[in-house]
C-alpha cells in the first residue's frame, strides 16, 4: 500500500502552524496529535481551526468519495455534506484517528448520496469528460508511459462507475483506501462475508468490463 | 516443467475445455488471498489447470493492483465552513440544551436510565401487589377481617406487617393508619364487617391507641419502597429520554 494515493496526499499536505502543544494525550503521530489539538480548539469554539482540519482533509475526502459517487456534483454536496456533520458533531468524536472519524463521515455521506441518486437519477457521470481527472505524473514519466497510465485509470474509473454501488463502495474502500474487511463491514452494516463477495464480484465485474483493455493494465508490468 | 495440469486435483473441473462452467467467483477469492482449505485447493487447481481461470486470476491481481493507482479527483470546490454556516449549524435553544446529551460522555446514560426504569417498575409492582417486605405476611391476616385475634397480633407486630399501601383497616377498626379513611366514616369501607369487640375478649383485647400508633408507623415502609420505586423510575426514564433527544437532535439539525 506504499504506493496509495493517499500517502501522497499526506505528503503534499502542507500542516497548519499549531502554536498550541499541550501535551493533551500521549499521541506519538505529529499529524495525528495535530489533529487532535486542532478538534479541541474548535470543540472551544474555532471555527478557524475547523477550517484548518478541513484544509488538511478536504482533498482526501472528495477523492475518496467522488470514488464512490461517480456524479462530480453529487461527491461535492457528499463531502460538504461530510464536513457539515462533522462540525455539528465534535462532541461525539470518540477519539482515536480524526482522519479515520472524518473518512467514516465522508463515506456514510457518499452512501446517503447513492441512496438518494437511486430514488432521483441524475446525468450519468459527466465526470469522465472532465479534464480535472488527471494522474499525477512526476517529471522523470515520459510521455507514452503518462498517456497510458491516464488511460488506464480513465478505463478503470469508467468500469468502477459501472458496477453496483454496494460493489464499488467495497472496493474503493478496500483497495483504495486500504480498509480491511472487518472496518468495511462495521462501516457498511454488512457481513464479513457479503464484504468479501461483494469485493470479488465487483472485481469479476470489473474484469468483465476491461476486458478489451486489459492490455493497458498488461503492458507495464512487461 | 511438468504440465500445470498434471498438478490439478483430480476432483477439480479443471478440463480447460470446461472453464465456461468453472466457479469464477472461487478464482476471484483465490486471486484476493481469501480461499482456504478445500476452496483453496479447488481454486488452485483451476487456476493451474484451466488457461482461462488461469487469465482470469492474473487480470484480477493486476486490476487490484492498479485500483489504488488510480488517478486521484481534484475537488472544484472549497469546503471550508463560512461563519454563517457555522452559525447555522451550531445547536440553538433546545437542541443546545440537548447537545450534550448525544455525545459520548453521556453514553451511560441510556443502560443506567434503562436499569433505574426497571428497577422503579419492579418496585411499584412489588409495592401495588402488596407482596410481604422482609418475610411478614401479617398484613394479609388483617384484611381478612374474620380473624380478630390476627388481626389483633397484626396490629401488636408493627415492625414485621406489610399492609397495602396507604391503607390498613382491621375488624378492631382502630387499626386504621393516621392519615387513611376511618371505616366508620367512608362509605366504601362502611360495608366491611362492624367493627365490633369479640365476646369473651376484654378491652385489652382491643388494639390500644398506642397499639394503633405503632402499626401507623409500619405503614411506612411501603411508601418509601413506593416513593423510591417511583423516583427510580422517572429517573431512569429521564435519562432515556435525553438521551434520545439528544440524539435525534443531533441527527435532524
Amino acid at each position: 500500500m506504499l504506493d496509495s494515493p493517499r500517502l501522497t496526499t499526506a505528503a503534499r499536505r502542507a500542516a497548519p502552524v499549531v502554536q498550541d502543544a499541550r501535551p493533551s494525550e500521549a499521541v506519538e503521530d505529529p499529524i495525528q496529535r495535530r489533529d487532535l489539538i486542532l478538534l479541541e480548539r474548535a470543540r472551544d469554539g474555532s471555527l478557524d481551526a475547523f477550517n484548518d482540519l478541513v484544509e488538511c482533509y478536504q482533498d482526501h475526502l472528495f477523492a475518496l468519495v467522488a470514488r464512490m459517487v461517480p456524479d462530480r456534483d453529487q461527491a461535492s454536496d457528499a463531502v460538504q455534506e461530510a464536513f457539515f456533520s462533522a462540525y455539528r458533531n465534535m462532541r461525539s468524536f470518540r477519539g482515536g484517528s480524526v482522519r479515520s472519524w472524518l473518512s467514516r463521515i465522508a463515506i456514510n455521506a457518499a452512501m446517503d448520496q447513492q441512496r438518494l441518486r437511486k430514488r432521483r437519477p441524475s446525468q450519468p457521470y459527466p465526470e469522465l469528460e472532465d479534464e480535472s481527472w488527471q494522474p499525477p505524473a512526476g517529471p522523470e514519466a515520459d510521455p507514452e508511459r503518462t498517456a497510458m497510465h491516464t488511460e488506464r485509470g480513465r478505463v478503470l474509473q469508467a468500469a468502477l462507475a459501472a458496477i453496483t454501488p454496494d460493489q464499488r463502495h467495497a472496493i474503493v474502500m478496500f483497495d483504495v483506501e486500504g480498509y480491511d474487511y472487518a472496518e468495511i463491514a462495521e462501516i457498511t452494516g454488512v457481513s464479513l462475508g457479503t464484504v468479501k463477495s461483494r469485493i470479488h464480484r465487483g472485481r469479476l465485474a470489473l474484469r468483465d468490463l476491461l476486458e478489451g483493455s486489459m492490455g493497458l493494465f498488461r503492458g507495464e508490468e512487461g | 516443467m511438468p504440465h500445470p495440469a498434471e498438478h490439478a486435483d483430480p476432483l477439480a473441473p479443471a478440463d480447460p475445455a470446461a472453464h465456461a462452467t468453472h466457479d469464477t467467483l472461487l478464482v476471484a477469492a483465490f486471486a484476493g488471498g481469501d480461499a482456504t482449505g478445500a476452496e483453496l485447493e479447488t481454486a488452485a487447481a483451476l487456476v493451474a489447470g484451466c488457461p482461462g481461470c488461469a487469465a482470469l486470476h492474473g487480470d484480477l491481481r493486476l486490476i487490484a493492483a492498479a485500483l489504488p493507482a488510480m488517478p486521484t479527483p481534484r475537488r472544484s470546490r472549497d469546503f471550508r465552513l463560512t461563519a454563517g454556516q457555522a452559525a447555522s449549524l451550531r445547536p440553538a435553544g433546545w437542541r443546545r440544551f440537548l447537545a450534550p446529551f448525544a455525545g459520548p460522555r453521556f453514553a451511560f446514560a441510556a443502560p443506567l436510565g434503562s436499569g433505574l426504569a426497571a428497577l422503579g417498575l419492579a418496585g411499584l409492582l412489588l409495592a401495588g401487589t402488596g407482596l410481604p417486605l422482609g418475610g411478614s405476611t401479617a398484613g394479609a391476616g388483617s384484611e381478612s377481617g374474620t380473624d380478630t385475634a390476627s388481626g389483633a397480633a397484626a396490629a401488636s407486630m408493627p415492625a414485621r406487617a406489610a399492609p397495602s399501601p396507604g391503607l390498613m383497616v382491621t375488624t378492631q377498626g382502630a387499626t386504621a393508619a393516621p392519615g387513611v379513611p376511618d371505616a366508620s366514616t367512608d362509605p366504601r369501607l362502611m360495608a366491611l364487617p362492624a367493627a365490633q369487640p369479640s365476646a369473651g375478649k376484654g378491652p385489652e383485647d382491643t388494639a390500644a391507641p398506642e397499639d394503633t400508633a405503632v402499626a401507623g408507623a409500619a405503614v411506612p415502609g411501603m411508601p418509601v419502597l413506593l416513593l423510591a420505586s417511583l423516583a427510580g423510575l422517572v429517573a431512569g426514564a429521564a435519562l432515556v429520554l435525553l438521551r434520545l433527544a439528544g440524539r435525534s437532535a443531533a441527527r435532524t439539525h
